[in-house]
């Protein structure tokens, strides 16, 4: 188990054992522009991170790319990270993760405002105008054949809001069990509501194991879990 | 003292503090630097010294936020918030890895 302290921290990056993400929510497209140009920022400083590239930093201890890395992060399953974010990153050459609750996707397009103002999904004007706001399992298929997809549970839940099993299995294995059927492909990371680690309860690291999932991203770490 | 060689001002990590807590935030990309963990055994040191000394400048830089920011006794050791504000801050001016603050961050964020 790894407390996330200041001396922890320290002394990861001392060896070398860090990565720079960038965190977004909803990228409406009137802010398209922008947010191309602060893509294209990172991309000319940085370059990109593929899964096979997390896999083998962590078997390696070795980024193997002449700049670091950088991996932008599109949280929640919102329709413009679909349709605004991924373009973007596929026109500057940047490979993006996308944690979505997979409840946001399943939920009929009418009842998709509510269900975010219930789970802490947070909108913006754009995503107002009566229209679809997560996106659809089919983008999410596209997505996850050029970029990398995961859970970020199913409701968008904080492990201290899942408390038995039947919640752990609605919230953990379950989604990640649905995206695999969807996708084709082994759903390799999760993440909580809130970005808990591992470590603070074995009851919710043991159900992370149990499902399958390789990392855990959390607010201030990328913990690769143990296997089962 | 800040385990740095370049001196931070508490004005300015302050200011740097509330400069990248009040951006939007519900549209904006939130930098962070984040710690890779191994949690089957003990992480593997990078053997490259270029990623090694990036690391170490971010290191040093991270002690000193934390210390001006969030310093013991005030904040527990574990207290996970606490961690996160300076690394927020950390990764807000200098996430190019320099330990300078970036170019781009505006001089009047960093006087307001």
């Amino acid at each position: 188990m790894s407390a996330p302290t200041v001396a922890s921290h320290k002394q990861a990056f001392r060896q070398g054992q860090l990565i720079r993400v960038v965190n977004y929510h909803s990228t409406p497209a009137g802010g398209a522009a922008a947010l191309e140009r602060e893509l294209a920022d990172y991309a000319q400083a940085f370059c990109p991170v593929t899964l096979e590239d997390l896999d083998a930093l962590f078997e390696t201890g070795e980024w193997h790319k002449d700049r670091p890395g950088v991996l932008p992060v599109f949280y929640e399953g919102y329709r413009n990270s679909a349709t605004v974010a991924a373009p973007l990153c596929e026109r500057v050459g940047l490979t993006a993760c996308f944690p979505v609750a997979t409840q946001f996707l399943s939920t009929p397009t009418e009842h998709q405002e509510a269900f975010a103002r219930a789970h802490w999904i947070y909108l913006v004007e754009e995503d107002l105008r009566g229209e679809r706001i997560a996106m659809t399992w089919e983008e999410l298929r596209d997505l996850s054949e050029r970029h990398i997809v995961f859970p970020h549970t199913a409701s968008h839940e904080g492990f201290d809001t899942v408390l038995d099993a039947a919640d752990l299995k609605r919230e953990v294995s379950d989604p990640k069990a649905e995206m695999d059927s969807v996708t084709g492909q082994d759903a390799a990371a999760f993440a909580w509501l809130h970005g808990s680690p591992y470590g603070r309860s074995p009851m919710h690291d043991r159900a992370l194991v149990d499902a399958g999932y390789r990392f855990l991203f959390s607010n201030t770490m990328i913990q690769r879990l143990p296997t089962a | 003292m800040p385990d740095t060689g370049h001196a931070i001002d508490p004005d300015q990590a302050n200011a740097l503090l509330r400069a990248c807590h009040t951006r939007r935030l519900d549209r904006e990309g939130i930098p962070m630097v984040l710690a890779l963990v191994d949690e089957r055994h003990e992480t593997v040191p990078s053997s490259n010294d270029r990623t090694r000394a990036d690391g170490t400048t971010l290191a040093d830089l991270l002690g000193a936020y934390a210390d001006i920011l969030v310093p013991p006794p005030i904040f527990r050791p574990d207290d996970e918030g606490a961690l996160i504000t300076a690394m927020q801050v950390l990764a807000y001016a200098h996430f190019s890895g320099s330990a300078e603050p970036d170019p781009g961050l505006g001089a009047t964020e960093l006087t307001r």
